[in-house]
């Protein structure tokens, strides 16, 4: 048995106590470490954003398909946020169809800024971050495009609007 | 047997070679039935291909017709026979497609073919072979249950070409509907299970197409539709052409139409291609408007192009052939220079690009100054121009540009290449335009000179100053330099009575102007003439005057745009000898203005003489304020109105007259004016006063003590003044001014005598009622003894008193009495011992106790202490100083009378009466005839 005296002993106890906390704490220190958390007041501004961007995509298609547009595909549900974990998954979701709209409008409908701010977001939680971006398909008939298109704008405008603000994602 | 193997074909062949030969020299119909090798679909384009072969055909080519039947559903159905004529070369693959109306998904459709020799080397033998058997064309699509489908998908088409779609719907779907924008469209049903919507003449609604959409009960998926991408048709490019300009390349452009773009990938924007048939060359352009094509080295003249436009439905293509000699549009000349030789001149230098030795060019110079061409010249160039531009104007800004062409086969003008430069000053070449305006003050005139800015063409460069020089023409050596720095326009001199001459120059850089005289005689700014009256119009005023008989040099005409705000800005108009007439406009000339114009004649030693004043406005208005009216001279039946007269140059016309109104309740009209009644039951009676210089009006038989109402308006030709607030004067009592005639002279009167009086009082008191009348005082007295008649007077001595009146006082009163004041003093009766002479006229008073009696002395002893007077009591009062029977009621008071009335000397101490309760002197009357 060693017996520690001097200051020696103090140093060790400041150690044991920093290995404790990085033991609870590990995960989230490693998450801020590979990827800086939004603060609250970030997250606010985001959302607020997003909100107004939201509205904004859905309305200009709306404006430019005005002449007998195709109805909404209700059969399409585009998850909302939530909280927790499953707003990590909802997110990659959503940004899954928002790019699959960008892709199948050639790039006219521009559905990237509201990609970046929605990663932006993005839950930072490693215990969360397990969810893999999905894989969405579009529909290969314009026809299904155009409804495909309208149908996620306005789910997304939608989830945006209903949104509250909030302090956290995860 | 291998043998036998190689034989039978040949022998096969030479079997049918010789039964061709038999056919052909028999003249036996030649049939060559085709053979079906292969029927494709493409579905987007609703195209059936069909691919055959004539299998026994033995010739090297023949000419051959085949017919191609087509049938929808079942064969019997035929919906489409073609003729397609073709040569027919051994084992050659033929190729045939046919565009069907329908989807090709909705429907089955069948083919067949058969073959005739249609060739000229091998007649008669026209007879159609055997049909092919059908051959079945559909693309498989099943519907299921509950589901429906519509066909094509993603249309593209061209505006105003038609459409058929058709929906295929599986079992238990029903009631089916599109729309198209909301509107049903039409359906055919083809057979139970598929019905054709029709769309004619369909119209471009915008890039991302027109949706159809659709809906059915009991399907699955509620909603289904397809998008017909209706595109712009492609419009042929217009004015296609080519140039060069260095021989090196050739710039095609064209003008491409519409754009038949689509958001949709299947249909980008038109492409355009060049092609060349000389060399063989295509190119695809990459701008849609033009193309830059390199020459090649082989030195081709002659070029053919062809410019395509292309999209997914059609192409349309313009040709255009040229030599390229022809074609040739320069490049700007380049190298431009000025050199300015004097202030009137400049040369112009430029160098062009040279295509060779014998090559000519045309170039074109243009002069511009403030953006107007001014001079225009065409020079024929080498290598390099020069032009000299002449008759310029000093101090001045051009622009000088060129541009050159082919002279020998003119394409178009190169671009300009331009250049600016400006002419050097020159002296000013015209004398200033100046007039002057004098007016006399304080025995010497003030001249005020006036002159107009020099024109940029006179000025030939920036006026620095005038120069002014005043010379004494009665005293030659006096004469006086005067400088006035630009860009003031005048100057105020003051100079005596002697006649001057007056010298003006304006002054640039370079040199002085021509000068500007003038000459002021001694009674210049004296002159009389008659104002005439003139009428002006919108555009301003025509002013004539009678023409001159002397040495005239010609006129001035000038006139003060008068304001109310601002001093005279002096205008003036030269004019030449001839001239009697002239139109002054002006932007600065108003309505309702007052314009003085005066007509000067100039004489040849530049002496002025006005000659005619006129006046006038360009358009009378109706006055803006009426005359400030008084009244005077009112009286109970009239009164007068007066105004003062107007300042004429701010009146806004000539005033014609003025309008009087009278209003008053009750009022009789003059014969002259207008009456009227009005709505409150008053009069109102007007005067018009045509005379615009009286500025009186007298308004007569009025009634006294009555309020009337006036209002003075004046009048113009474009109307009256202001309609305003009437003034009121109200007449005065008829008498009232006589009773003040009476009545002020007899107040003054009394108040004169009420001060002489009062002056007098005591002097009249003495005369006419003292207190204790002397008879010998009396005016009465004198009046006697001026008679004469002493017998008149009435001695006491001879009078015997009857009545003694004893006045008792005590010692208290009598002191408070004498003093409190001299009246009443006086009041008191004196004592006896200050009466000597008075007793000594009355009895003496012995003799008066015994006349007292007992009864009186006794009272005496009374009142021991009592002070005792005597006093003197009236014994004969007249009964004009008073009622005797108040005598005994009222105490004795002093009775003014003239009279005299007898008295008589009582002692005082038996006089004084018994204390009364007030301390007031009582009395008591001591009468000999009893008590009353």
């Amino acid at each position: 048995m060693i017996f520690l005296t001097g200051p020696t002993k103090p140093a060790w106890v400041l150690l044991c106590c920093m290995g404790t906390l990085l033991a609870t704490c590990g995960p989230s220190f490693g998450a801020s470490i590979t990827k800086s958390a939004p603060t609250a007041d970030m997250i606010k501004t985001i959302l607020k954003y997003l909100k107004l961007e939201s509205k904004e995509l859905y309305e200009d298609y709306v404006s430019k398909n005005s002449s007998g547009e195709v109805p909404i595909d209700e059969s399409l549900q585009l998850p909302c946020f939530t909280l927790g974990c499953e707003a990590s998954t909802n997110i990659s979701i959503i940004e899954a169809y928002l790019e699959e709209v960008r892709r199948l409008s050639e790039n006219r409908v521009d559905t990237s800024r509201v990609t970046k701010r929605l990663s932006d977001i993005t839950c930072s939680d490693v215990r969360c971050s397990n969810s893999s971006k999905p894989s969405v398909s579009g529909p290969d008939k314009f026809y299904e495009y155009k409804s495909f298109k309208l149908t996620v704008l306005k789910q997304f405008s939608d989830c945006m609007e209903k949104l509250e603000a909030k302090d956290r994602i995860c | 047997m291998a043998f036998s193997a190689v034989l039978h074909p040949v022998f096969l062949l030479a079997v049918l070679s010789l039964r061709a030969s038999l056919t052909e020299v028999l003249g036996e119909p030649f049939q060559l039935t085709p053979e079906i090798l292969n029927v494709t679909v493409e579905s987007k384009l609703q195209q059936v291909n069909l691919q055959w072969t004539v299998p026994n055909l033995t010739h090297q080519e023949l000419d051959m017709v085949f017919q191609i039947e087509i049938s929808r559903m079942k064969t019997s159905n035929i919906i489409w026979v073609e003729n397609y004529s073709a040569p027919v070369k051994w084992n050659q693959v033929l190729h045939w497609n046919w565009k069907s109306e329908i989807p090709l998904e909705c429907v089955a459709h069948f083919i067949r073919i058969r073959a005739m020799v249609d060739d000229a080397k091998y007649p008669p033998q026209r007879s159609w072979s055997s049909w092919t058997p059908w051959e079945e064309v559909s693309v498989q699509v099943s519907v299921e249950p509950n589901t429906f489908l519509i066909f094509p998908e993603d249309k593209l088409l061209e505006e105003g070409s038609n459409v058929t779609m058709c929906l295929m719907y599986g079992q238990y779907v029903y009631n089916i509907s599109c729309k198209l924008q909301e509107k049903p469209i039409h359906r055919e049903q083809l057979d139970s299970r598929v019905s054709l919507m029709k769309l004619n003449n369909v119209v471009f609604r915008n890039i991302r197409g027109t949706n159809i959409n659709c809906q059915a009960m009991n399907a699955t998926k509620k909603l289904l539709g397809t998008v017909l991408f209706v595109s712009k048709i492609l419009e042929e490019p217009k004015n296609f052409s080519c140039e060069t300009q260095d021989f090196k390349t050739l710039t095609c452009s064209w003008e491409p139409g519409v754009d038949t773009a689509l958001a949709w990938n299947q249909q980008d924007s038109q492409i355009y291609s060049l092609y060349e048939s000389f060399s063989g060359r295509q190119e695809l352009s990459d701008h849609r408007n033009s193309h830059t094509w390199q020459i090649t080295e082989d030195s081709q003249e002659t070029y053919n192009f062809t410019l395509t436009a292309k999209n997914n439905l059609r192409k349309r293509s313009v040709n255009l052939i040229f030599n390229l000699t022809h074609r040739v549009h320069q490049k700007p000349p380049h190298d431009v220079t000025f050199e300015t030789l004097s202030a009137t001149e400049a040369n112009m230098t430029w160098k062009v690009y040279s295509h060779g030795d014998n090559y000519m060019l045309l170039c074109q110079l243009e002069l511009q100054h403030e953006r107007e061409v001014i001079h225009a010249h065409n020079v024929s160039v080498h290598v390099s121009g020069n032009y000299l531009f002449s008759d310029l104007e000093p101090d001045t800004e051009y622009k000088a540009r060129v541009r050159c062409a082919d002279a020998n086969h003119f394409w178009k003008w190169s671009d300009w290449a331009q250049k600016e430069f400006t002419t050097p000053e020159a002296a000013p070449s015209q004398a200033p335009d100046a007039w002057r305006h004098i007016r006399s003050e304080n025995g010497s005139h003030v001249v005020t000179l006036f002159w107009k800015p020099l024109l940029k063409s006179q000025a030939n460069g920036k006026i620095v100053f005038y120069d002014i020089v005043v010379e004494n023409q009665d005293r030659p050596t006096e004469s006086k330099h005067y400088r006035v720095e630009a860009p003031a326009l005048g100057t105020q001199l003051s100079l005596d009575l002697s006649s001057y001459k007056i010298h003006l120059t304006a002054n640039n850089s370079v040199g002085a102007s021509p000068e500007s005289v003038m000459v002021l005689s001694n009674d210049s700014g004296h002159e009389e003439v008659r104002e005439k009256r003139i009428e002006g119009t919108k555009d301003g005023f025509h002013i004539s005057w009678e023409p001159s008989s002397g040495d005239a040099l010609g006129y001035v005409v000038d006139w003060c745009e008068h304001s109310r705000d601002r001093h005279c800005d002096l205008q003036w108009k030269k004019l030449g000898l001839n001239t009697t007439s002239t139109t002054v406009t002006s932007d600065a000339f108003k309505p309702g203005v007052r314009y003085n114009f005066r007509i000067f004649e100039r004489s040849l030693q530049h002496d002025a003489q006005l000659i005619g004043r006129q006046t006038g406005y360009t358009q009378e208005q109706a006055p803006l304020e009426n005359p400030q009216v008084s009244v005077s001279n009112t009286t109970s039946n009239s009164f007068i109105l007066n105004w003062p007269a107007y300042a004429s140059d701010f009146q806004s016309a000539f005033i014609e007259g003025y309008r009087v109104y009278l209003k008053s309740k009750d009022m009789q009209c003059h014969p002259k004016g207008r009456r009227t009644i009005l709505s409150d039951k008053s009069v109102l009676c007007e005067y018009d006063i045509e005379d615009p210089e009286q500025k009186t009006f007298t308004v007569e038989n009025l009634r006294p003590e009555s309020t009337y109402e006036y209002l003075v308006v004046p009048y113009t030709s474009a109307g009256l003044g202001p309609n305003e607030t009437f003034a009121r004067v109200t007449t005065p009592d008829e008498n009232s001014h006589r009773l003040l005639q009476i009545i002020l002279p007899m107040t003054l009167c009394v108040v004169l005598i009420i001060i002489v009086c009062y002056w007098k009082s005591q002097w009249v008191k003495e005369k006419c009622y003292p207190d204790i009348p002397n008879p010998y005082k009396s005016s009465i007295l004198s009046l006697i003894k001026s008679k004469k008649n002493p017998h008149l007077i009435m001695h006491v001595k001879d009078c015997i008193p009857d009545v003694l009146e004893v006045i008792n006082k005590v010692e208290g009163p009598k002191t408070q009495l004498i003093g409190s004041g001299k009246a009443h003093a006086e009041d008191v009766p004196r004592p006896l011992k200050d009466t000597p002479l008075q007793l000594g006229l009355l009895t003496p008073p012995d003799k008066l106790l015994n006349v007292l009696g007992k009864d009186y002395m006794k009272s005496l002893a009374e009142s021991p202490t009592e002070e005792t007077s005597l006093i003197y009591v009236s014994q004969l009062a007249s009964p004009m100083c008073g009622d005797k029977d108040n005598l005994a009621t009222n105490p004795p008071m002093p009775v003014h009378c003239s009279e005299y009335k007898m008295q008589m000397a009582v002692l005082e101490r038996l006089a004084s009466p018994a204390l009364s309760e007030n301390n007031n002197p009582t009395s008591r009357t001591l009468s000999g005839q009893g008590e009353q």
